[in-house]
């Protein structure tokens, strides 16, 4: 970039610069958003002014459901009480959960015990930010029994027969990863869809970067499951991406805040040969994550399409504030 | 409910992501290009946008409070230079001219080097190649398209492979070859992926560094998804590594030299890791004891792309030889 260059940039600069923000407002967002507030996804929570602690304590639930699974897959046993309970509050119980034998699979294995390690962080991290005002664990529900929420889920997915099918994802190191396959894209939408409701600039950077970790995550688990090379694992994670998005609603396409009414993807490639694509990424068309209200993710833990304050996953609900599907 | 979608789209929206990315992998080379959603208002722009030049050379700015805008063009500069390079590993050629230019048609710079990848031998590769070529071509178009008649134009850029290009020199500087040898990111897949590595978490950082700065709600959900993005393609680009590492140990080698030498041009502490931790342990997820993910500012990210050793590269060099654009001059430095 020559020196002429640089200074007719400047020139342009100046000249834009306080015409800047509504011009980029403009451009982006259409002359009416312009001094536009905000506006809620999810209406519910606009009319009751959601506050940090609520936010936080809603990501607290979810930390808790994923660190309990990974726990049990990696060590037979979950998270110690003294971080689950809140005060002189126990945590709630947790329903199923075992320990996978890895042996046939080392790296699943490996992987396993780094998402565990990190999602006990997180719940740790949370606990400690809110301190007091954090939620003690609520009762959990992470059976592979018949009767479990994995086989309800994987049921109403079409994984397994709508009937008689069980799905255990603690049987064996695939299906370890397709049980992770059903949290990991969650997390990462439902702290998306959270993180522009804080206020607080440092609970907004942690939540990034806690986002940041659970698209890690997930791009481990998703590419894992794709590289294996067996359609019939693809199709497993293209119909619990369209059981999550029979599950979460319609809401109105927005492509710049990542909400659609199909804000979910399996792994399943495109093209073949020399234009093979693959899909390891969920994302619009902008190359952006999805959003997700925090109703719609309680749609998809409670396993219920409608209005639900608890079930699935979280059989008495979760705590706080936040935990309503409406 | 703000309504985004533009009764002025120029484009209609691919159905699915999966034709999206067909699309722009097509396109990014020249023709059309798909907007999700955002209108270009290109009827509304005032008589002092014409960018008639100011022949006095203008002195030097004080520092101005940065902008939303200046951000974004910030997160621009990098995603031109990401595009570039996955663009030219799998179709061989780059972004078109009208995705380079800027906002008010300031042509973009040049690009030195690149070269398709032959993924012939390793189809899995190619296949991640192409999703985030596209992905990060989508990324281009989108920050021009929320950036209007602001978006900077792409400064030079220099993804060369050969002995005087800037993958050779962040190579050697890592140790990762010799002080004489050539780094080619394009010779392999297998190169590709540590050429992938060297840009990906520093996508992560920069974002997650960025996103809190910005002032309005929908471009912070924006740069959130953005970030999320770079995350997925650094989680996937850390994964092959890893899994091929296990036959290739050399590889997670590289990538932990590579880690350390960002450590050491960013100059703020131990913030990057490599694919193993502590007793060789997986580590496919850089971040704090927290779990969180590290941040990097602007002048960080810089001297990372600026390949800024010394000091002698405070302003450009590296990836960027003449330095990033930005109207905003402190958004186009690194570190002293």
């Amino acid at each position: 970039m020559n020196e002429d260059d640089l200074v007719i940039d400047a020139f342009e600069a100046r000249t834009q610069r306080r015409h800047d923000r509504r011009a980029l407002f403009t451009a982006a967002l259409g002359a009416a958003a312009v001094g536009s507030a905000f506006a809620y996804s999810d209406p519910a929570l606009a009319q009751s002014a959601v506050t940090d602690t609520d936010v936080l304590n809603f990501a607290l639930n979810l930390e808790y459901l994923e660190a309990q699974f990974y726990l049990y897959a990696v060590n037979g046993t979950g998270l110690p009480a003294t971080l689950t309970g809140s005060g002189s509050t126990a945590g709630g119980t947790v329903t199923g959960g075992a320990q996978v034998d890895f042996t046939t699979d080392p790296v699943v294995g490996a992987y396993a015990r780094e998402i565990a390690a990190d999602e006990q962080a997180h719940v740790n991290f949370l606990r400690t930010a809110l301190g007091s005002a954090a939620v003690a664990m609520p009762n959990i529900n992470i059976s592979g029994a018949a009767d479990g929420p994995f086989t309800a889920a994987a049921r109403a997915a079409g994984v397994v027969d709508s009937t008689s099918g069980v799905f255990n994802p603690y049987a064996d190191p695939t299906s370890f990863l397709l049980g992770a396959y059903i949290f990991e894209d969650v997390g990462v939408t439902a702290y998306k869809g959270a993180a522009p409701l804080l206020s607080n600039k440092t609970f907004l950077e942690a939540a990034a970067g806690i986002l940041a970790v659970e698209a890690y995550h997930a791009a481990i688990v998703r590419t894992t499951l794709y590289a294996k090379g067996v359609p019939a694992l693809v199709e497993a994670t293209e119909k619990i991406s369209a059981a999550r998005d029979a599950l979460d609603g319609s809401p109105t396409e927005d492509l710049i805040r990542g909400i659609a009414p199909k804000d979910d993807a399996g792994i399943m490639p495109s093209g073949s040969g020399a234009t093979l694509t693959s899909n390891i990424a969920p994302l619009n068309v902008n190359g952006l994550a999805y959003s997700r209200s925090t109703g719609q993710v309680l749609n998809i833990v409670y396993l219920n399409a409608a209005t639900a304050t608890m079930g699935g996953f979280f059989p008495n609900g979760v705590n706080g504030n936040i935990r309503s599907t409406t | 409910m703000i309504d985004h979608r533009n009764a002025l789209d120029l484009l209609a929206a691919a159905d699915t992501r999966r034709a999206a990315r067909r699309r722009f992998l097509k396109v990014a080379g020249g023709g059309t290009l798909a907007l999700g959603g955002i209108s270009l208002l290109s009827g509304c722009f005032d008589s002092e946008d014409d960018d008639a030049p100011n022949p006095t050379p203008t002195p030097t700015p004080t520092p101005a409070a940065v902008t939303d805008s200046d951000i974004l063009n910030l997160a621009l500069n990098l995603e031109y230079l990401e595009a570039q390079y996955y663009l030219y590993a799998v179709n061989g050629s780059g972004l078109a001219a009208n995705l380079t230019a800027s906002g008010t048609g300031t042509a973009g710079g040049s690009v030195t080097g690149g070269a398709k990848v032959d993924f012939s031998g390793d189809a899995l590769v190619g296949a991640y190649a192409r999703e985030i070529a596209a992905d990060e071509a989508a990324h281009v178009a989108f920050l021009r398209a929320a950036l209007g008649s602001a978006a900077i134009a792409m400064p030079n850029i220099n993804i060369s492979g050969d002995a005087s290009g800037a993958f050779t020199a962040a190579a050697r500087a890592a140790g990762v070859i010799g002080a004489s040898d050539t780094f080619n990111p394009y010779s392999s897949p297998e190169n590709f992926l540590l050429g992938a590595y060297l840009f990906e978490d520093v996508g992560v950082t920069a974002y997650k560094g960025a996103a809190p700065l910005l002032s309005s709600k929908v471009f912070l959900e924006a740069a959130a998804g953005i970030l999320a993005a770079e995350a997925y393609h650094a989680g996937l680009v850390r994964t092959v590594l890893y899994a091929k590492g296990i036959a290739a140990p050399a590889l997670v080698t590289a990538a932990g030299k590579i880690s350390d030498a960002r450590d050491a041009l960013d100059q703020g502490g131990d913030t990057d890791q490599g694919l193993t931790g502590t007793g060789g342990a997986a580590n496919l997820v850089p971040a704090d004891a927290d779990a969180i993910a590290y941040s990097r500012n602007s002048r960080q990210v810089h001297n990372i792309v600026y390949l800024n050793a010394t000091g002698a590269n405070q302003n450009g060099g590296g990836f960027f030889p003449n330095g990033t654009n930005n109207p905003n001059p402190t958004l186009r430095v690194g570190l002293p």
